[in-house]
């Protein structure tokens, strides 16, 4: 996805550095979750990473609507 | 959670918060959004309804972002998911299927063939490689590009009518003489709906804009201090038409291999042109441009005889929708003070 340099200077940058964060395959460093998500941002477990059938599911459980960003 | 700042943390626990990094396995037919964005967001229900979309850019940049219009498209959002699945008639012009989308990009036929592959490292599909991947597929099947594969996502301006970025919905301006302006849009208008789908923000403007034929009257309900207006905005020919979409990285593929400018009054008159008229920025010497002898500076006056536009938006958009890939076409160009004809071919 494309960077933007603009946005990283906005009020919802600070937003999206903690967005940003997802739920990473158990048994990543929070390096390799970095590596991953391509930026510099917190790991935050409260976000799934790159697994919407698990967004799905937790949905499905909690009567949540999904939040999804792509960046 | 961490702190989220800005008043979005509490409001940010309400939903199942997921972050899509690339492309891969991404059903278009359901995240189908402006894939030139930088950032975009989806509130969805789980069974994938569409509730609404943030994100926008405008000539490349993120000036139509903003804190507030996201929190309250998030507020928006949970109302709706608080009355669905009764309301689920209303969201359908929110979840309409763009009969070129449906795949997933690795699954497009025109795609690089790299991307197909996910052991090849740094194959990352990128959003913009959707549109690539559109566009390559109508070009390799020879047919031309309709307005809505060139002007895509077309901003509210188009229709006539400025959103305010802090609030989403609230109508900041109306250009006089516009679709808007004759259907009797007011600055301050606050967009409830159109067709009947609520509205949340810019970007869900953008959707319906972008899935609406050339020719449609769209029904606006707007909230016009204690009031509820119906607007009808007819929208018909060129309207699409306004907007520049030289900024988008998905444009590559449009260009000839070269990059244009418009150019001055100066440099129009030394080349003899009282109107129209382009200048080569830059022309990649391996590209189809730069093979078939074009260099930067050069003025492009005519194209097969015919005198060229003036702005490389409709030059690009003449090309793709006048001529089809593998077409000679003639460009006469004058270098310095001399006047000499390119052949090439339509990549």
């Amino acid at each position: 996805m494309q960077r933007s340099r603009l946005f990283a200077s906005t009020a919802l940058a600070a937003l999206l550095a903690t967005f940003a964060a997802s739920r990473l395959p158990a048994g990543d460093t929070p390096a390799e979750k970095r590596d991953k998500i391509n930026d510099n941002t917190e790991i935050n477990p409260s976000w799934i990473y790159d697994d919407l059938p698990s967004a799905i599911a937790k949905a499905r459980r909690e009567n949540k609507p999904i939040f999804a960003v792509f960046r | 959670m961490a702190r989220l700042g800005d008043g979005l943390d509490e409001i940010g626990k309400e939903f199942v918060l997921t972050r899509i990094i690339q492309m891969r396995g991404v059903d278009t037919a359901v995240f189908n959004f402006d894939f030139d964005l930088s950032w975009a967001g989806f509130f969805l229900n789980a069974d994938l309804t569409v509730y609404g979309r943030y994100g926008t850019r405008r000539d490349g940049g993120d000036s139509q972002y903003s804190t507030s219009a996201l929190k309250e498209a998030m507020t928006k959002a949970l109302a709706i998911h608080k009355a669905y699945p009764a309301n689920r008639p209303s969201l359908a012009p929110k979840n309409i299927k763009a009969s070129n989308l449906g795949k997933m990009p690795e699954q497009m036929p025109a795609i690089e063939v790299q991307f197909r592959n996910p052991d090849i490292p740094r194959n990352c599909i990128h959003c913009h490689h959707v549109w690539k991947g559109v566009r390559r597929s109508r070009m390799a099947d020879k047919k031309p590009m309709p307005d809505n594969l060139l002007w895509v996502y077309p901003m509210p301006d188009t229709i006539g009518v400025t959103i305010d970025v802090a609030d989403g919905a609230k109508i900041a301006s109306v250009a006089a003489g516009t679709p808007a302006a004759k259907a009797g849009a007011q600055a301050g208008d606050v967009v409830l709906s159109i067709n009947g789908a609520p509205m949340f923000s810019i970007a869900d403007f953008q959707f319906v804009l972008q899935n609406s034929p050339d020719q449609a009257t769209l029904k606006v309900e707007v909230q016009r201090g204690t009031e509820t207006k119906v607007l009808s905005i007819a929208i018909s020919g060129d309207w699409r038409k306004a907007a520049d979409f030289t900024w988008r990285t998905s444009c590559g593929d449009l260009r000839l291999g070269m990059q244009m400018e418009s150019l001055n009054d100066g440099e129009r008159k030394a080349a003899g042109l009282r109107a129209g008229g382009i200048k080569v920025k830059n022309a990649w010497p391996k590209g189809p441009a730069g093979m078939a002898g074009f260099q930067a500076g050069d003025v492009i006056v005519a194209l097969n005889g015919q005198p060229v536009p003036d702005k490389e938006t409709d030059f690009l958009a003449w090309i793709r929708q006048k001529f089809l890939p593998g077409q000679k076409i003639k460009l006469t160009v004058v270098r310095g003070a001399k006047k000499q004809d390119i052949s090439m071919d339509v990549p």
